[in-house]
């Protein structure tokens, strides 16, 4: 493992008929396995119930499958790092395989603190059970070197 | 796939005792295979429960037999869009989850909308309900795997 060598963007804001929208764009390079956000933004509420949408334009992100794993931070520190089978600082890895693959596709999961039906993984309804935590962040865990792709995520509470 | 040939209404407000009643109507030709709605208005409240009628005329919308089921998307801005005569393509959206109610071909179907549902999600009858994400805007799709009747479908929002 080495350094990655994403260009990470930091989770902007905007308000669409009392929701607000934060969008963060992610561009890796083809020494990059894994594909991953900052933390959260400080305005999420991790009571509340929140929308994720990952891969926004539905870009080709490794040509096979790659799923998204799901990190909780308790720090205003916490940050991964490394380009595959990323360190977390300040943080743990709650769950792997949130959703099954996001390679090409844009795909949406309810996150809910409460759920009370099962979770899904795949597209077509998924839902995660989100422990509360003051951060969140997401990972694309390639299982190859990615392409040299920008991935846009976004969270809407 | 070909450009719709929908006419698709604006979501119309009234406020009956206090409630918000929002109602749209979409007229299809017989080159359409689905029908949609135009995002859901400015003022409905995703953190709220809320509920949709969909064919409430109860009209025939494909003489076939086939089953008309109802897809749910969800958008991120005021240009979220669908658009295609069939398997609608979407601008700044998502499909979130198909068959949210399982057939309004000739039947009015209504389904409880809500980001914190406590009971099992259910595509039919009475007691549908769907467990609906956070998103700024919504879009209701007829998905119809063959070409419409010509006519006019309409749909209710009621929060």
């Amino acid at each position: 493992m080495a350094a990655s060598t994403l260009t990470i963007g930091d989770w902007t804001p905007s308000s669409e008929n009392g929701v607000t929208v934060w969008s963060s764009t992610v561009t890796a390079t083809t020494a990059d396995y894994d594909l991953y956000t900052k933390r959260t933004p400080k305005g999420l509420d991790p009571h509340k119930p929140w929308t994720l949408v990952l891969n926004s334009a539905a870009t080709s992100v490794d040509g096979e499958a790659v799923p998204v794993d799901l990190y909780i931070g308790w720090v205003d520190s916490c940050a991964l790092t490394l380009n595959n089978a990323p360190t977390i600082t300040g943080g743990v890895l709650y769950k792997a395989d949130i959703m099954d693959d996001v390679d090409a596709v844009c795909m949406a999961v309810l996150m809910h603190p409460s759920l009370t039906v099962a979770e899904d993984v795949a597209a077509g309804a998924a839902k995660c059970y989100v422990p509360v935590a003051p951060y969140y962040l997401i990972n694309l865990d390639g299982n190859s070197a990615l392409e040299a792709v920008s991935v846009t995520f976004k969270i809407m509470q | 796939m070909a450009a719709s040939t929908l006419v698709i209404g604006d979501w119309e407000n009234v406020s009956p005792g206090g409630e918000n009643v929002w109602t749209c109507t979409v007229t299809a030709a017989i080159t359409d295979n689905d029908i949609y709605t135009n995002k859901t208005p400015d003022g409905l409240d995703p953190h709220k429960p809320w509920k949709v009628y969909i064919n409430t005329a109860n009209a025939t919308l494909d003489a076939t037999a086939v089953a008309i089921p109802v897809d749910l998307y969800i958008g991120w801005s005021k240009d979220f869009a669908l658009t295609e005569t069939d398997a609608p393509a979407v601008t700044d959206g998502v499909l979130y989850k198909e068959d949210i109610y399982n057939d309004v071909r000739t039947a009015m179907g209504y389904i409880q909308m809500n980001p914190n549902i406590q009971v099992a999600e259910d595509v039919s009858g009475l007691g549908a309900t769907c467990y609906t994400p956070i998103a700024p805007y919504y879009i209701f799709s007829l998905d119809c795997a063959s070409a419409l009747s010509a006519g006019d479908c309409t749909f209710k929002i009621i929060q």
